[in-house]
C-alpha cells in the first residue's frame, strides 16, 4: 500500500560523487505487516480451542457491551451477551476453509485447462473459451443464490461452486502465461529435443508461470473471503450455529443505529484479512515487475 | 477470414453462451422443492404439493419444460410469475430502470476517476498522489461492496443525514431525488471496477511509456501532457476496455447487494426474492436478460477494441 | 579531416551519465568528450553496452528519469545536459532530430502517419493543421514514399519496414534540424533496403548541408559514408578519426580487434578469424583502468590501475586512449584475419549418398487476410560433412525451411531424408529417436535457454529425454559442456539470464551436440551476437563440425559470415532457392540477378570502396500472402521481360555443379562494376 516497492524512476539528487552503492530493496513494510496479520488470522482460527476466550455460543454478559469495558472480551458482547471476540475468531474458520479450498480447486482446474489449452490450441481452445464465456455471462452472485436455495450449502458444495465460478479468471491467466511462455525459443528448443507433451507443460512452462499464479491464488482466496461474507451477509451462506463475520455485520446491521461496533469490528476484520491476502498477491507479481517508463 | 464468416462465427459462440446459461439456471432450480412448496406453505401435504405441481406444469420432463420455456423466449414472452402471475416482461421492465441507471451511473464514476487518475500517475510512479492512489486503490478493491454500502449508509445516511436511507425516486419524477437515491449506491457499485480499472490502465501505461514510440515522441520536443493525451493514452485501453465489459457481471453483483441494503426495486431485489420463492420463471428471465446484455457488451467491446487500435482487424 | 573547436556544432566535455539500479550504479557514460562541426558526419561505432546510445540520447534529451547526467553538452551553445530548460526545448526536435532502429517499435501503432510526421513541425514551427499537412505531405514525397497523400490517413503497420523507416526520416525533418541521428537506423532492415535507406540518408545530408551521427554497430555501414568514426566501447571513446585512417591504421587494440573479428567476403573460407576473450565489460561502477583491459592481450599494469586518456596524435585530429597503442605501420587491421587458416576441415565427400536431402519441401501458414507461402518447394541434398549456407533476406523462407527440416514447424508437403529416412512421417516416438541425429541451435541464445534451469539442467534435458541417467549424464553433461569451452564447475549452476550472449550460445551448443548428432541445422546462431563475440561462435562451430564430421546447414541473413562458414551457398527470395553453388563461385560470379544484387547491398567495411558503383536493388520486397507470377524476384529485377511473368523459372544446372533458377543467368563473367579493392581480391 503505502510504501510501494515500485522502482520508480524518481531522480535522485546526487549525494557523493562516486556512490555505487546498490539501490537497497527491502521487502516493503506493507508486505511484513500483511503476512503478519494473515499469519496470526490462520493461528487464531487454527487454535481457537486452545485460546482463553469463551466459546462462539457461551454468553458471557447479560446483554450488549461495549468494546474496551472487559477482558478478554475487549470487542464486546451482542445483544444476547456472546462474546464478539470469540465469535470473530470462531467465524473465520468455515471462511477461510472454504476460500482456501475453493482456491485450491479453481487453481487447480484453471492451470490444468489453461495451460492444456494454451498448448494444444485447437478444438480444446475452443470449447475452454466458450466455457469460461459461459461462466462469466452468469451473474455468479444469482447462481449462488440459486444453488443455495437448492440445497443447504456445505464446506464441499461452496468450495467447488467458488471454484467454478472462477475458473474462467484462473483459466484465462493460465492461458495467457502459458502462451507467452510457448511462444519464447526455449520451448522451441526443447521440442527440438522431443520434449513430449506433458514434459513440456510440467517441466519447461510451468515452472515459468509458477510466480504469477500463486501470486493470484493470494488474489483469488481474498475474492472469495468477500464472495463468502456476502453469501453470509445475505444469510444464505454456510447454515448457523457456526458465526460468521457476514453473519454477525448482517445482525449487527439491524441494530446499527444504538450499538455500530457489532457491525463494524466483524466489518474491519474482514477487511483488513481481505486487504492483507490481496496486497501479498500483488506484490509477489510486482516483484517482477517493478519499472517506469520514458517520460 | 473474412468478414461475414468472423460474424457468424461470434454469433454462434454467442447463441451457444446464452443457450448455455439459460439452460444451466433452469436445470439448477429444477433441483430440490418446487414453488408448489411455497405457494402452500409448511403445512401443506405431499399429495397437494403433487396436484398443485401438475397444475403448474411443473411434473413434465425437464427438457419438455425447458424446451416449451425456449420456444415461448425466442417469441418474446417470457412467462410469468408462479406467485404472482405478473408476467415476466413486466417485472424485468419495471426492475430494469433502476439497476440499468444504476450501473451506468457505477461505471461512469468508476472511469472518470480511474483514467486521468491513471494517467496521472503513471508519468510520476512513486509519486504522493501515485502513493496514495495506488494504496487507496488496494484498500477499495479489498472492500466488500456490502461493507461498503453499511459503511456509506451509516456515515451519510444515518449520522449525517444527508442522503435518503433507502427507497427510490424515479428520473422521470424528479431528477435530483433521483439522482439523491441514486448516487449511495452507485458509489458502492462503483469503488471495485475503478480500483481495478485503475491499476490495470496504470499498468498498461507504464508499459505503453516504455515503448520506443513514446521516446521518438519526447525526441520531437512535444510536451508531456500531449504525449500523455495524444500518444500514450490510446494504446494503453486495450485492457481496459476488455476488463470494462466483463465487469458485467461485477456490477450485476453490486447491484444484487446494492439494492437489497439500500431497499431499491431493481432487478437485483427481484431475483434474490424470486430465488428464495423459487419463482422459476422470473429467475430465467433476468438470468437470460443478464446473459444477453454481457454478450451484446462483449460484442461491442471487440468492435471497439478495432477503433481503438488499428492493428486489431475484426479476425 | 581535421575538426575546428571554433565552428564546432555539438561540443561534449567529460559527459558522464549513471543510473542507481539495484546492483549498483552503472555508468552507461564515462566521461566523453566529442566535437562534430556543422555539416560533418560522424559515425559512431560500438558494441551492445559501448554507450552510444546512450550518447545520443543524452544529446536528444531522452535519457531514462533514473538517470543523471554530468559534465558539458553544448549544442550551438545552447546548455543541453541542464534539464528541460526552455532553451534546451527549442534545440530538441527542431535544430537536433534522430531516426531510431526499428520503426515498427518507434512509430505510434495507432496515431496516422500524418499527424506522426507533421506533429513536430507544429509544435515547433506553429504551422496550422493545413500547412502541417503539406509539409507532411512535401517530405514524404522528399523521402521517396510512393502516393504521400494516400499515406497521411494510414498507420503505420500498413507500410513496409522500409517504408516505415522512410516515414521515421520524413519525421525527423520535419523542422529542418541541423543535426540529424539515426541511431541504428538500418539495423532492422534487409541489406538491400539497409542500402535504399543509406542512400538516401546521405543523399538528404548533402543536399541540406546538415550535420550527421550515424550509430551503428556495423563497421560496414559507417565506412564509406562518413567523415569520421568514433568507436566506442564501455562507456568512453576509445579512438576518434578520420574514417579512412581509422581502418587504414587503427591504433587502440580494441578497435584493431574489432576490425579483425569481421569475417569479410574477401577474405579465404573457413578462416580462423581472430578472436577477443571475454565479453562486454560489466556496467556497474566506474573502474580506474582501461575497461577494454580484461580482454586485451597486451594490456600491461598500468592498464589496470590507471584510466588512459583520449589523446591526440599531433594535429591530425587522430586520438584514441590506450597505453599500449599498435604502431602505426602495422599491418593494417582487416588483413589479420586472412592469415589464419582453419583446420584441415573434413571435406565433403561428393558422389557418396547425401546424409540430409530436402525434396520438395513446402511450409505455408495461415494468417489473418490469408495464406503466407513461406517456403514454396525447396529440393538440395547435403553430403556428409558438408557446410551448406542458406541466405535470404527476412520472409524468403530460410528460417522455416531450418525449422520445418527438423520438425519444429508443420510441412505442409515435401520430404526431409536423414540418410533416406523421411523425418516428416516418423510418429512422435520415432521422431524422437532421431532427435539424437539430427539438432538445432537457434537465433537468440539466451531466449532459448529456460529461465528457470541451470547451464547443467538444459544440457541435461534433451539427454534425460533419451532415458541417459545417473552418473552417465553427469558425465555427458560436463563433457557436452568442455565441449563448447563452458566450464560446468564455474558455469553449470548459473541460469541463463546471468550468462552473456556468447556463453549462453556455447551452451545453446552444448545442448544440442549432447546428443552427438550428425547434423546441426543453425537458425541464425551468430546475429543476436556481438561482432567480437560472434568471432568466438563461428570458431567453435568450424572445430566442432572438423572434429565431430558434422553435416551443417546454416541459415544466416549475413552474407559475409555464410560464406566463411559455408562449403555451398543456397540463395532464397520469397520461398524459393533461386541459386545453389560452391559459396566462393556463387560469391565471385553470381548466376542470377538476385545474388548480385544481395551481395553489392552488403555493407564493405572498407572506406576505399564506392558505394555508388554497385548497382542498388529497387522496390521492396513483395506480399509472401500473393508472390508474383512466373519468376518471383522479375518485379524488382533490372533484367525481367514478359518471359518472367508467364513461366517460372526452374532450379537448372548453369554450370558443373552451379544452380540457378533464372531465364537469363549472367554469365560466369563477374558482375561489370567498376573493379573495387575487394572486387579485385575476390578474384
Amino acid at each position: 500500500m503505502s510504501a510501494t516497492m515500485t522502482t520508480g524512476p524518481g531522480t535522485r539528487p546526487a549525494a557523493a560523487e562516486d556512490e555505487d552503492a546498490p539501490v537497497r530493496r527491502r521487502p516493503p513494510v506493507s508486505l511484513v505487516l500483511c503476512s503478519v496479520w494473515v499469519v496470526l488470522v490462520l493461528a487464531s482460527t487454527l487454535l481457537a480451542g486452545l485460546l482463553p476466550i469463551a466459546g462462539y455460543d457461551e454468553p458471557v454478559a447479560d446483554g450488549a457491551t461495549p468494546p474496551f469495558e472487559s477482558w478478554p472480551e475487549f470487542l464486546g458482547t451482542d445483544s444476547v451477551g456472546l462474546s464478539v471476540l470469540s465469535r470473530v475468531i470462531h467465524g473465520a474458520q468455515l471462511s477461510l476453509a472454504v476460500a482456501l479450498l475453493g482456491t485450491v480447486i479453481g487453481m487447480a482446474g484453471g492451470v490444468a485447462l489453461g495451460t492444456a489449452a494454451a498448448y494444444f490450441k485447437g478444438w480444446l481452445a475452443t470449447v475452454v473459451n466458450l466455457l469460461s464465456d459461459v461462466v462469466l455471462a452468469f451473474p455468479g452472485l444469482v447462481l449462488l443464490l440459486a444453488m443455495a436455495s437448492v440445497t443447504r450449502p456445505s464446506v464441499w458444495s461452496l468450495s467447488a461452486m467458488l471454484g467454478l465460478l472462477s475458473l474462467p479468471s484462473s483459466l484465462r491467466i493460465a492461458y495467457a502465461n502459458a502462451n507467452v511462455q510457448l511462444g519464447r525459443d526455449y520451448v522451441l528448443a526443447a521440442r527440438a529435443l522431443g520434449t513430449p507433451a506433458w514434459r513440456m507443460i510440467v517441466r519447461e512452462v510451468l515452472p515459468n508461470i509458477a510466480h504469477s499464479l500463486v501470486a493470484f491464488g493470494f488474489v483469488m482466496v481474498a475474492t472469495f473471503m468477500i464472495a463468502l461474507g456476502a453469501l453470509d451477509f445475505l444469510g444464505i451462506g454456510l447454515p448457523p450455529p457456526r458465526p460468521s463475520w457476514g453473519g454477525m455485520i448482517a445482525s449487527g446491521f439491524d441494530s446499527i443505529r444504538t450499538r455500530p461496533y457489532l457491525v463494524f469490528v466483524p466489518a474491519a476484520v474482514l477487511l483488513l484479512t481481505v486487504f492483507s491476502f490481496n496486497t501479498i498477491g500483488d506484490r509477489l507479481r510486482e516483484r517482477a515487475d517493478g519499472r517506469g517508463g520514458h517520460l | 477470414m473474412s468478414g461475414t464468416t468472423f460474424v457468424a462465427k461470434k454469433l454462434s459462440h454467442l447463441l451457444a453462451v446464452v443457450l448455455l446459461v439459460s439452460l444451466g439456471v433452469t436445470a439448477l432450480l429444477s433441483q430440490g422443492g418446487t414453488v408448489a412448496a411455497q405457494i402452500l406453505g409448511p403445512n401443506a401435504n405431499a399429495g397437494q404439493i403433487a396436484e398443485l405441481e401438475r397444475q403448474l406444469g411443473l411434473d413434465r420432463p425437464f427438457a419438455e419444460r425447458y424446451l416449451s420455456w425456449l420456444a415461448d423466449a425466442v417469441r418474446g414472452d417470457l412467462g410469468e410469475s408462479l406467485l404472482t402471475h405478473v408476467p415476466v416482461t413486466e417485472v424485468i421492465t419495471n426492475g430494469f430502470a433502476v439497476t440499468f441507471e444504476l450501473m451506468v451511473l457505477g461505471l461512469g464514476i468508476a472511469l472518470l476517476v480511474a483514467v486521468p487518475l491513471a494517467a496521472y500517475t503513471a508519468r510520476n510512479v512513486g509519486g504522493k498522489i501515485d502513493t496514495i492512489a495506488t494504496g487507496v486503490s488496494s484498500l477499495f478493491m479489498s472492500l466488500p461492496s456490502f461493507v461498503l454500502a453499511i459503511g456509506l449508509l451509516y456515515v451519510f445516511a444515518v449520522r449525517l443525514g444527508m442522503l435518503p436511507v433507502s427507497g427510490w425516486v424515479p428520473l422521470t419524477q424528479d431528477p435530483v431525488g433521483n439522482l439523491r437515491s441514486a448516487i449511495l449506491p452507485s458509489l458502492v457499485l462503483a469503488l471495485h471496477p475503478m480500483a481495478t480499472f485503475f491499476r490495470v490502465l496504470r499498468s498498461d501505461m507504464i508499459t505503453t511509456l516504455q515503448q520506443d514510440f513514446v521516446l521518438t515522441a519526447r525526441a520531437k520536443g512535444l510536451n508531456t501532457a500531449y504525449i500523455l493525451l495524444r500518444h500514450a493514452l490510446r494504446p494503453s485501453l486495450t485492457t481496459l476496455v476488455s476488463l470494462a465489459g466483463l465487469s458485467i457481471g461485477s456490477l450485476m453483483t453490486g447491484a444484487v447487494i446494492s439494492e437489497v441494503i439500500f431497499r431499491l426495486p431493481g432487478m437485483g431485489s427481484a431475483i434474490v426474492n424470486a430465488v428464495t420463492q423459487r419463482d422459476v420463471p422470473i429467475v430465467q428471465g433476468v438470468v437470460l436478460l443478464v446473459a444477453l446484455t454481457y454478450v451484446v457488451v462483449n460484442t461491442l467491446v471487440d468492435l471497439l477494441q478495432a477503433v481503438i487500435d488499428p492493428r486489431v482487424q475484426t479476425s | 579531416m581535421t575538426h575546428d573547436e571554433a565552428k564546432s556544432l555539438l561540443r561534449i566535455r567529460d559527459l558522464s551519465v549513471r543510473i542507481p539500479t539495484a546492483r549498483g550504479t552503472i555508468w552507461p557514460l564515462d566521461g566523453v568528450d566529442l566535437d562534430l562541426g556543422a555539416g560533418e558526419t560522424l559515425g559512431l561505432v560500438g558494441e551492445s553496452g559501448s554507450g552510444k546510445s546512450m550518447l545520443v540520447r543524452s544529446i536528444m534529451g531522452v535519457t531514462p528519469a533514473a538517470s543523471t547526467l554530468s559534465g558539458e553538452l553544448t549544442f550551438d551553445g545552447v546548455d543541453l545536459a541542464g534539464g528541460r530548460t526552455e532553451q534546451a526545448r527549442g534545440v530538441w526536435g527542431k535544430r537536433v532530430a534522430m531516426v531510431f532502429q526499428d520503426s515498427m517499435t518507434s512509430l505510434n501503432p495507432v496515431v496516422r502517419i500524418g499527424r506522426q510526421v507533421s506533429e513536430g513541425a507544429r509544435r515547433h514551427l506553429g504551422l496550422t493543421a493545413a500547412q502541417a499537412r503539406e509539409r507532411a505531405l512535401d517530405l514524404l514525397d522528399l523521402v521517396g514514399i510512393p502516393e504521400p497523400r494516400a499515406r497521411l490517413a494510414q498507420y503505420p503497420h500498413q507500410l513496409s519496414g522500409g517504408m516505415r523507416q522512410r516515414v521515421a526520416i520524413a519525421m525527423a525533418l520535419a523542422c529542418d534540424p541541423d543535426l540529424l541521428i539515426a541511431d541504428e537506423a538500418t539495423t532492422a532492415l534487409d541489406v538491400t533496403i539497409q542500402r535504399q535507406i543509406l542512400d538516401l540518408l546521405q543523399e538528404i545530408q548533402a543536399t541540406r548541408g546538415m550535420a550527421m551521427i550515424i550509430v551503428s554497430h556495423d563497421l560496414g555501414v559507417v565506412a564509406g559514408r562518413t567523415d569520421r568514426i568514433a568507436v566506442m566501447y564501455g562507456g568512453r571513446i576509445a579512438e576518434e578519426s578520420a574514417t579512412r585512417t581509422l581502418f587504414a591504421e587503427a591504433r587502440h587494440r580494441y578497435t584493431r580487434a574489432l576490425l579483425g573479428a569481421l569475417p569479410t567476403l574477401d577474405m579465404p573460407r573457413h578462416s580462423v578469424l581472430p578472436t577477443v576473450p571475454g565479453s562486454a565489460p560489466d556496467p556497474v561502477g566506474r573502474p580506474r583502468a582501461c575497461r577494454f583491459a580484461p580482454r586485451c592481450p597486451a594490456a600491461v599494469d598500468r592498464c589496470r590501475t590507471e584510466r588512459p586518456r583520449l589523446l591526440s596524435q599531433g594535429d591530425s585530429g587522430h586520438r584514441f586512449a590506450c597505453f599500449v597503442p599498435v604502431e602505426p605501420d602495422a599491418a593494417p587491421a582487416s588483413a589479420h584475419a586472412a592469415a589464419v587458416a582453419a583446420p584441415a576441415a573434413a571435406t565433403p565427400a561428393a558422389g557418396r549418398p547425401p546424409r540430409l536431402e530436402v525434396r520438395d519441401l513446402v511450409c505455408r501458414y495461415r494468417v489473418p487476410g490469408g495464406t503466407i507461402h513461406a517456403v514454396s518447394g525447396i529440393s538440395f541434398a547435403m553430403p556428409p560433412g558438408e557446410t551448406l549456407g542458406m541466405v535470404g533476406e527476412s520472409g524468403c523462407g530460410k528460417s522455416s525451411a531450418a525449422k520445418a527440416i527438423v520438425r519444429l514447424q508443420q510441412a505442409a508437403s515435401g520430404s526431409v531424408l536423414l540418410d533416406g529416412t523421411d523425418l516428416l512421417t516418423l510418429s512422435p516416438r520415432e521422431m524422437r529417436r532421431q532427435r539424437t541425429r539430427i539438432q538445432i541451435v537457434l537465433q537468440d541464445p539466451i531466449a532459448s535457454l529456460n529461465p528457470r534451469k541451470t547451464v547443467r539442467g538444459c544440457v541435461a534435458e534433451g539427454l534425460l529425454i533419451q532415458g541417459v541417467r545417473g552418473a552417465e549424464l553427469a558425465a555427458k553433461v560436463d563433457d557436452a559442456l568442455r565441449g563448447v569451452g563452458v566450464d560446468p564447475d564455474i558455469h553449470g549452476g548459473k541460469k541463463a539470464y546471468q550468462l552473456s550472449g556468447g556463453q549462453a550460445q556455447r551452451v545453446a551448443i552444448a545442448r544440442a551436440m549432447a546428443l552427438d548428432p550428425d547434423v546441426l541445422v543453425c537458425d541464425e546462431p551468430v546475429s543476436a551476437l556481438d561482432v567480437s563475440v560472434q568471432a568466438q561462435v563461428l570458431n567453435l562451430l568450424e572445430r566442432l563440425k572438423a572434429e565431430r564430421g558434422l553435416t551443417m546447414l546454416f541459415v544466416s541473413h549475413d552474407l559475409s559470415v555464410v560464406r566463411n562458414i559455408s562449403d555451398r551457398v543456397a540463395v532464397m527470395y520469397l520461398g524459393t532457392i533461386v541459386e545453389l553453388g560452391d559459396a566462393d563461385q556463387v560469391y565471385s560470379a553470381p548466376a542470377h540477378p538476385y545474388t548480385r544484387a544481395l551481395i553489392g547491398a552488403v555493407p564493405v567495411p572498407d572506406p576505399t570502396r564506392d558505394h555508388a558503383s554497385t548497382p542498388r536493388l529497387e522496390g521492396q520486397l513483395p506480399s509472401p500472402l500473393s508472390p508474383p507470377s512466373g519468376c518471383r524476384f522479375r518485379t524488382r529485377c533490372p533484367m525481367a521481360r514478359q518471359e518472367c511473368a508467364d513461366k517460372e523459372p526452374p532450379l537448372v544446372e548453369v554450370a558443373p555443379g552451379r544452380l540457378a533458377a533464372c531465364h537469363f543467368p549472367l554469365t560466369g563473367s563477374p558482375e561489370p562494376a567498376a573493379p573495387s579493392p575487394t572486387a579485385r581480391m575476390r578474384q
